[in-house]
């Protein structure tokens, strides 16, 4: 029996109006403007689902040029016959079961022996995964409809953690597939419409476009099934990315009843990435190091060398808004390039200086993220965090934007890295063992104030105003927050004697450091904004 | 004497008159100057005992102490006689005065270790002999932080730790711009990194 994923509902969504359902690829692309998002049950099936759709959309709307997205931006509507045709030129390629092209999998693996169907659904408990909350076991038969088996194949292709599979023939060990190893970054809009536009930057094979795209790039679905021996490939563009056949899957169903139930999977390696990341994937916010070379004075004048490409990651506790810089800015163009932003915020960009998008829109930059253990085989955990994008921020001709928002992020940082430091050396001075629990206090409660930050920053530059009270705000609050942090921790329990004089002394440095970072914030931010 | 309603206001109105002690002392005035000197040995005597401590009473009661605050204010007026001075160390907690102190004098650095651990009841046995340290060294204190201070520290223990950390705050408080040699992290792209490098299986 056929599963087509065109037309079955198994994407999950929320409409505008709080209902929730699962729809086909069809009525996600139709009526996108009612639907609020796409919510899979973890951050990494979101994100994994959005590029699936994402890779759909660049694909029946291609070429999309600036000209193109404006329209379809004003019509608040993407047109419905395209994907009739699509279809039409590409048929039978949405089907779960087809025995020829299975989608996202590849028929030749069901000559293996396949596992159970709980492989596929990564908090199963299956294998060596060590029982704790799931009480599945090796006997339990786990069966998954074919609405839930294609959300988590989507999910594996996109986040699959690496380690030994079960081979096809002899090659047993994978590669993490691509979307562990950076922070997913999605502009969400109002509705689902406008995220998807948001995110769908010009795609134009026949021009290169995005960069490093080629005339044969094509989404998984449009190739023809894979061979089943592993490969190490470079991406032939962007769909071909987005879509990345990380592993070769295949799913074993059955009719249970009047039903059809996905009760067997076969994982075996898949295409391993052979390409510089930060030069084809373009939904991740890169960083370079600066590196110092051995006996140069720090802060000399000699010109910074930077290392290599790093994308930003999620990291617990932290907040993926300290990396606001790589995320939202223009390279400035005066130095060496050191962030690059995710490339549909410079599509954005473009249409902000276009006047297609109103400079006074905000909209969330949600990023997604798995971590995975040392080895980079086991999941410890799935990470989701939003920052407030105004998108007058992402304007290039806002130079003073990027070193206020640096020297804040900087302030939170030093801020953090003295409390962090006041505690081990308490720790340190009475031989205890040192604990995180004014990071874990300090860090989380950041993102808002930054947000409201971010957005008086927005606004004080396009009203063409000093940033200063912006700024100002923001130093206070982190001089409020951490002061009520050290006071928790130094008042949280009773001492005597030494121990009193010990916090006492490392709470009072701990001041001394905080009024002389903020005032060196002050000073910094004085050289370019007054 | 105005009525004073608030309590703040009578221990501040107490303060006050105990400087005043002192200003009479060099008034230049003899009888006012004998008046003040008979005064504050009267408060000193006042550490003797229960009985001579009556003595202390017509200087302390006329400012109205609330009963609970009574000890407090006849002890911070025995401890301003021992070390009489003039209103020149505004919002100078005790232990600011030690941080000079011990400036000076090392070795006193354990009498204000002592005094962070004892709890309030042994409190004016240890602050009598700090205050003649510091008289020693002619480093004066806020009489009237030191009363605020002591009716906190009895009010509960949260306030007391409180307190004893404020003290102890102030005692380290640094001379001049910390050197912040342990989070000097102007550059935090290289160690920050080292976590988050891609790690691939």
């Amino acid at each position: 029996m056929p599963f087509d994923l065109i037309e079955e509902r198994w994407l999950p969504v929320v409409y505008l109006n709080g209902q929730t359902d699962d729809v086909g690829l069809a009525t996600l692309l139709h009526e996108a403007q009612q639907i609020r998002r796409i919510i899979g049950q973890t951050p990494p099936m979101t994100a994994a689902l959005h590029r699936l759709v994402l890779a759909l959309a660049h694909s029946v709307y291609k070429p999309l040029g600036s000209v193109r997205w404006e329209k379809f931006w004003k019509d608040k509507q993407l047109p419905p016959q395209e994907l009739t045709k699509y279809l039409v030129k590409h048929p039978g390629r949405f089907d779960l079961f087809d025995e020829t092209r299975p989608f996202f999998q590849c028929p030749a693996l069901a000559t293996v022996a396949a596992s159970s169907a709980a492989k596929l659904v990564p908090y199963r408990s299956v294998g060596n995964n060590t029982t704790l909350f799931d009480h599945t076991t090796s006997k339990d038969e786990v069966t998954l409809t074919p609405a839930e088996a294609a959300r988590w194949l989507v999910t594996l292709q996109a986040y699959d953690p690496g380690g030994l599979k079960t081979p096809y023939t002899k090659e047993k060990s994978s590669q993490a597939a691509p979307a562990n190893s950076f922070g997913l970054v999605l502009l969400e809009g109002n509705n689902l419409l406008e995220t998807l536009l948001l995110n769908l930057m010009p795609y134009n094979p026949d021009d290169e476009q995005p960069r490093s795209t080629s005339l044969t790039d094509r989404p998984v679905w449009e190739a023809e099934p894979p061979d089943p021996e592993p490969d190490a490939r470079r991406p032939k563009g962007w769909t071909d990315l987005l879509t990345w056949p990380s592993r070769r899957v295949w799913l074993g169903h059955r009719q249970a009843g009047d039903r059809t139930v996905v009760d067997r999977v076969v994982i075996t390696p898949g295409d391993r990435l052979d390409a510089a990341r930060e030069d084809n994937e373009w939904m991740a916010a890169y960083r370079r190091p600066e590196v110092r070379k051995a006996g140069q004075a720090k802060g000399g004048t000699s010109k910074p060398t930077y290392g290599p490409w790093y994308p930003i990651r999620l990291q617990e506790h932290r907040g993926v808004w300290r990396h606001s810089q790589e995320l939202f800015l223009a390279p400035t163009g005066v130095e060496e390039r050191r962030q690059q932003r995710p490339a549909t915020l410079d599509h954005v960009a473009r249409m902000v200086g276009r006047e297609a998008i109103p400079d006074d829109a905000v909209y969330t930059l949600r990023v997604f993220g798995q971590q995975l253990d040392s080895k980079s085989a086991v999941v410890h955990q799935a990470l989701e965090e939003s920052v407030a994008a105004p998108v007058a921020l992402l304007k290039a001709e806002y130079q003073v934007a990027g070193p206020v928002i640096g020297h804040s992020i900087e302030l939170a940082n030093l801020v953090g890295g003295a409390l962090n430091q006041m505690e081990r050396d308490y720790c340190a001075e009475f031989r205890g063992l040192p604990s995180a629990s004014l990071e874990l206090d300090y860090w989380p409660r950041l993102p808002q104030p930054f947000d409201r930050f971010l957005l008086a920053l927005a606004l004080a530059l396009k009203a063409d105003q000093t940033p200063s009270p912006a700024a100002k705000v923001w130093a206070k609050k982190i001089r409020q927050i951490a002061g009520q942090v050290t006071d928790r921790w130094a008042e949280g329990s009773p001492r005597l004697g030494r121990n009193v004089e010990a916090v006492g002394a490392y709470q009072g440095r701990f001041l001394g450091q905080l009024d002389h970072f903020v005032h060196r914030y002050h000073g910094h931010l004085a050289g370019y904004i007054d | 004497m105005d009525p004073i309603v608030t309590i703040d206001g009578r221990r501040q109105a107490l303060v006050r008159h105990l400087y005043g002690l002192h200003q009479a002392l060099g008034s230049g005035n003899p009888q006012r100057s004998a008046e003040a000197r008979r005064t504050l040995a009267r408060l000193r005597r006042a550490f003797a005992g229960r009985q001579q401590e009556a003595e202390a009473y017509d200087v302390v009661f006329p400012h109205d102490p609330p009963v609970e605050e009574q000890e407090l204010w006849l002890l911070v007026a025995g401890l301003f006689a021992l070390h009489p001075h003039a209103d020149n160390a505004r919002r100078r907690s005790i232990g600011g005065a030690m941080r000079l102190l011990v400036a000076d004098r090392p070795s006193a650095a354990r009498r204000f270790t002592q005094l962070l651990s004892v709890d309030p009841a042994a409190m004016p046995h240890y602050l009598r002999q700090t205050i003649q340290l510091l008289r020693s060294d002619g480093i004066s204190v806020d009489y009237q932080l030191l009363l605020a201070d002591l009716v906190k520290m009895h009010s509960s223990r949260e306030e007391a730790h409180r307190v004893r950390l404020r003290w102890a705050r102030d005692y380290h408080r640094p001379n001049r711009q910390p050197t912040s040699q342990n989070t000097e992290t102007t550059e935090p792209e290289l160690t920050e990194e080292a976590d988050v490098e891609p790690v691939d299986a």
